[in-house]
């Protein structure tokens, strides 16, 4: 009994300070792909609670922050097939063309964004993630390659594939209007 | 084409510097561990496999005990309603019998399923008993409405019914023990009176007075 209560203490301490190493990174790593405040904190709700459940596993874990990024990002990925992203990105562009340029430039910055979003997300799905991984500044090419399961060679191929694959779209867009 | 990589960057570093919301490590601290709480309540239910596994015997023997006991419940249910059954079933006999017998006199020989099917139809419905008190009220309800027939007369009270029909008004009244010593008490004294009753010096004096004769008598001789 004693050591059952033990047991759950320390398994507390350990997860308050996962929470507080690790939940900016895990959040903006689900904002990179659900671009919604509310949803990417529910990920990371989630997330810890996985880890809970997982918890007797957790001497295991090689790194924790690979580990960590790995549930956040999938559970992201998984929750966006369940919800609309057409409308979370609008309100996303919105948000940062305002808090970057004049109002009676806001709108058409929110499209010009709106427009990047999109492109994005028609990008070939492991160039997407890549771009998206790696506007994340705190992880490095080896982790990602770690997270995505792919050699860092990989990664960084994929990454500028993905950067010149956009770069020409929104291009030809532009000489379109 | 410059546009183009200064909007990819805009984005990207809008996705980079992106904030968590205030408050957010509080939040998920709460929800783990309102969520770890309630996992302990029910980790026995997840520890069940692990424990199976360790001793399959003992929790087959106990899984065993359980469908036996639950098997046996109807057929100790069943036993104990089986007198309250067989005193509902006669009372609705005569009820099935007549329909029975017209069925079997219309369509020739009766058919099992149509004797079954009117026994099931007349079952008497079971009343559930919630307390003494109703069940005191439902005996009352199923009690027959006639008095009941007269028990036969014991051994005694044949005696007596025989005595009234043959002996007089007197030896009926001598039936008293009071009166029937009475009775004896004065029959004695009139049989004392008729024959007196001799004392012990009477009955010397008569015996002298038989002996002296005879000695006279032997005397002369």
């Amino acid at each position: 009994m004693a050591l059952g209560s033990m047991e759950r203490a320390r398994s507390e301490v350990d997860l308050a300070a996962l929470v507080e190493t690790y939940s900016s990174l895990l959040f903006r790593v689900a904002h990179s792909v659900l671009r919604s405040r509310i949803e990417a904190e529910d990920v990371v709700q989630d997330a810890f609670v996985r880890v809970l459940e997982h918890r007797r596993s957790l001497p295991e874990v090689r790194d924790m922050r690979v580990w960590l990024v790995r549930i956040a990002w999938n559970l992201a990925l998984d929750r966006r097939r369940r919800i609309r992203p057409e409308q979370l990105d609008e309100v996303f562009a919105g948000t940062l063309a305002a808090s970057s340029v004049p109002a009676d430039r806001a709108l058409d910055e929110a499209q010009r964004i709106g427009s990047v979003l999109r492109e994005i997300e028609k990008l070939p799905k492991r160039e997407r993630h890549v771009l998206l991984l790696s506007a994340i500044e705190e992880l490095g090419t080896a982790e990602m390659a770690e997270v995505l399961g792919r050699s860092e060679s990989a990664v960084r191929a994929l990454l500028f594939r993905a950067r010149t694959r956009l770069r020409e779209r929104l291009g030809r867009g532009e000489t379109r209007r | 084409m410059k546009d183009s990589d200064q909007a990819i960057e805009k984005v990207l570093a809008g996705l980079r510097d992106a904030e968590a919301p205030a408050g957010m490590e509080r939040r998920i601290v709460e929800t783990v561990q309102n969520h770890a709480s309630t996992r302990s309540r029910w980790s026995w239910l997840a520890t069940a496999p692990h424990r199976i596994t360790i001793r399959p015997m003992a929790y087959a023997a106990a899984l065993a005990g359980i469908g036996a006991l639950v098997a046996a419940i109807p057929a100790i249910h069943q036993r104990r309603h089986a007198p309250t059954q067989a005193e509902k079933v006669p009372a609705a006999a005569p009820l099935i019998s007549a329909p029975s017998r017209l069925v079997s006199e219309s369509s020739g020989p009766p058919s099992p399923a149509t004797i079954s099917r009117a026994v099931q139809m007349q079952k008497p419905r079971r009343l559930k008993l919630v307390d003494a008190q109703e069940s005191l009220a439902e005996r009352e309800m199923n009690a027959p409405s006639r008095p009941a027939p007269p028990l036969p007369l014991t051994d005694q009270e044949k005696l007596l019914v025989r005595f009234v029909h043959t002996r007089t008004p007197e030896q009926l009244a001598a039936i008293d023990r009071a009166k029937w010593a009475a009775h004896d008490k004065q029959e004695g004294e009139e049989f004392d009176r008729f024959f007196g009753r001799l004392t012990k010096e009477q009955i010397a004096k008569a015996l002298s007075a038989k002996e002296k004769p005879t000695e006279e008598a032997m005397n002369k001789s």
